[in-house]
């Protein structure tokens, strides 16, 4: 049963943890997003349960998380709407050979890491209720994965977007976040198969139609939606309503068919128009709602299934540090490697594996949904989610390290402020 | 024809090793899956071993979290009674404060699971001989 004020409280104590570990973050230079992911994590067993139990059962018993949990993925379904809504197909196109063979490399150089790690990992923390398919093909994707809206946030910041680097390594950032949502897709599928009655040429029958349906129908009234928002200049609150159906219908199937709800709510924001004032319009309309209100409520939910208590010993401790080690050398140096091989500049091409690195919360969402499906045990997720974190926490620093005290100065006058840039502000 | 080379080398070759690693773990056993709920049946009456076990009080349950072989054991939400131990093969040995031990066998031919083995409780003169039944099976289970 739904207790109002417990559930009032919670929200309460969540943004305000947020927002103070967010501007405690922003003043070491690091995304208000990282410190939202920290704060979540404050909440949950691994600080608040671990030095006041009772205060941490009192705010959050278990019972009452369900709740909390249904409010944080409606956000997280719209958060992953505004992130498809951002990603812009021309990014890629207008970066050429570059970007594509760092994107490729950047994908594939992480997942054949991630899953040679899985040969190791697999028996020492994982089940017989996963194969080794998999578990590996959910580590490869774990590794592979790019922070896409952090990135964006973090290239705006640093006024980055109109330099190749920024332009190169954002559509890198698009092409690897699709492709790790497609690899993340056919996990899900091959895990829940034996769910359910329907055989996986069934289920993969009625994605293609669905897909087909997105594409050539939906696509199409969506546009109509765009033509009449530049005769009318504004987007009403009819069409607005419209869009919002459109998208929890579309994660209603996709959770229907066996792809987790995120892959919907996803896909629709990734075949929107996408001239630009009208996605504007549509990110501030969502962008507050989504990821100042409730996008907290799902640092809060992963921090409460969080807890580093379960990574205790030498050993696990070990295999953490393995991990993020495998996660770097894949993400940093695959995209570093290639970025050099096609004829970047060593430092800039390193500043280009930095920023990749950067796996922040979309990492968390891929953790929290492999979690669900039983892909991963609670000790590996942990793991996971400080690699998240360690790697996502890296990319500020070493950035100013290898590219703003030396490139930057020497390349790069930066432009006055906000001119040319274009804002991509899913994420603080 | 270098960044043909170049491609084929560094997106080609991850791509040949990611079969090899599939085809080389295809053949890797990880521990059986014992995480869960499992509902537990004791074969003597506790009033007659045991002074007083609060933590059996209503129907005794085992809630069971899994890491590879490493288990935590909890008895009815209890968390003062909380057995951390190991899974080798299909024995599992559990043990934790205050003066818990269990150990029990694992037997996946029944339907669902089942666990046989003996508990020691503190408050108790004699092992507690049990059977366990999982309550749902671990592969449709929301996480380990």
């Amino acid at each position: 049963m739904l207790d109002l004020p417990l559930l009032l409280m919670q929200i309460a104590v969540i943004l305000a943890a947020a927002r103070l570990v967010g501007w405690l973050f922003r003043l070491m230079r690091q995304p208000q997003v990282m410190g939202e992911m920290i704060a979540g994590i404050l909440l949950g067993p691994s600080l608040l349960g671990h030095v006041a139990p009772r205060i941490s059962a009192a705010i959050f018993p278990t019972e009452s998380l369900t709740h909390l949990n249904a409010l944080s993925q409606v956000g997280l379904a719209l958060f992953m709407f505004l992130v498809g809504l951002e990603l812009e197909p021309k990014m890629l196109k207008s970066q050429g050979m570059l970007a594509v063979f760092t994107s490729h490399v950047s994908i594939v150089f992480p997942f054949f890491l991630g899953s040679s790690l899985a040969l190791l990992l697999y028996p020492l923390l994982s089940t017989d209720s996963v194969t080794f398919l998999q578990f590996a093909l959910f580590l490869g994707a774990a590794m592979s994965i790019t922070a896409f809206p952090v990135l964006a946030r973090i290239l705006t910041e640093r006024k980055l977007l109109n330099t190749r680097l920024g332009a190169v390594t954002i559509a890198c950032a698009a092409v690897d976040d699709v492709t790790g949502w497609i690899i993340l897709a056919v996990v899900v599928l091959i895990i829940r198969s034996g769910d359910s009655g329907l055989s996986i040429w069934l289920r993969l029958a009625a994605i293609a139609a669905y897909i087909a349906v997105m594409l050539f129908g939906v696509r199409r009234l969506l546009q109509r939606l765009e033509t009449a928002f530049e005769e009318r200049r504004a987007l009403t609150h009819d069409a607005m309503a419209l869009i919002l159906v459109l998208v929890l219908a579309s994660s209603l199937i996709t959770e229907h068919l066996g792809i987790h709800a995120l892959f919907g709510a996803f896909l629709m924001g990734v075949i929107m128009p996408k001239h630009s004032p009208f996605v504007h319009a549509l990110n501030d309309k969502l962008n507050d709602a989504a990821v100042v209100l409730l996008l907290p409520l799902f640092f809060a939910f992963n921090g409460l299934r969080t807890s580093i208590g379960l990574v205790s010993g030498a050993a696990s401790w070990l295999y953490t540090l393995l991990i993020v080690l495998i996660a770097i050398l894949g993400k940093f140096g695959g995209s570093t490697l290639a970025a050099r091989a096609s004829g970047m500049p060593w430092r800039e091409a390193a500043s280009l594996g930095i920023l990749m690195n950067t796996r922040g919360l979309m990492e968390l969402v891929l953790l929290n949904i492999g979690l669900d499906i039983g892909a991963i045990s609670p000790t590996l997720f942990t793991m996971l989610v400080l690699m998240a974190l360690a790697t996502t926490f890296m990319t500020s620093p070493f950035l100013d390290w290898i590219y703003f005290s030396r490139l930057v100065p020497r390349e790069y006058p930066a432009p006055p402020d906000g001119e040319g840039e274009t804002p991509l502000t899913i994420v603080e | 024809m270098k960044t043909i080379i170049l491609y084929l080398l560094l997106a080609g070759a991850p791509i040949l090793g990611i079969f090899g690693v599939l085809l080389l773990g295809a053949n890797l056993q990880a521990p059986a899956a014992i995480h869960g709920a499992w509902t537990l049946t004791l074969e003597i009456p506790v009033q007659e071993t045991c002074q007083s076990l609060s933590e059996w009080d209503g129907l005794p349950q085992l809630a069971i979290a899994q890491s590879g072989p490493h288990i935590t054991i909890q008895l009815n939400d209890s968390a003062h009674a909380l057995l951390i131990g190991t899974l080798v093969e299909n024995n599992l040995t559990a043990s934790g404060a205050p003066d818990y031990q269990l150990t029990a066998t694992l037997d996946r031919s029944a339907e669902p699971d089942l666990l046989r083995g003996v508990l020691n409780a503190p408050q108790c003169f004699s092992p507690l001989p049990f059977t366990a039944r999982l309550q749902a099976s671990p592969r449709n289970a929301a996480g380990h």
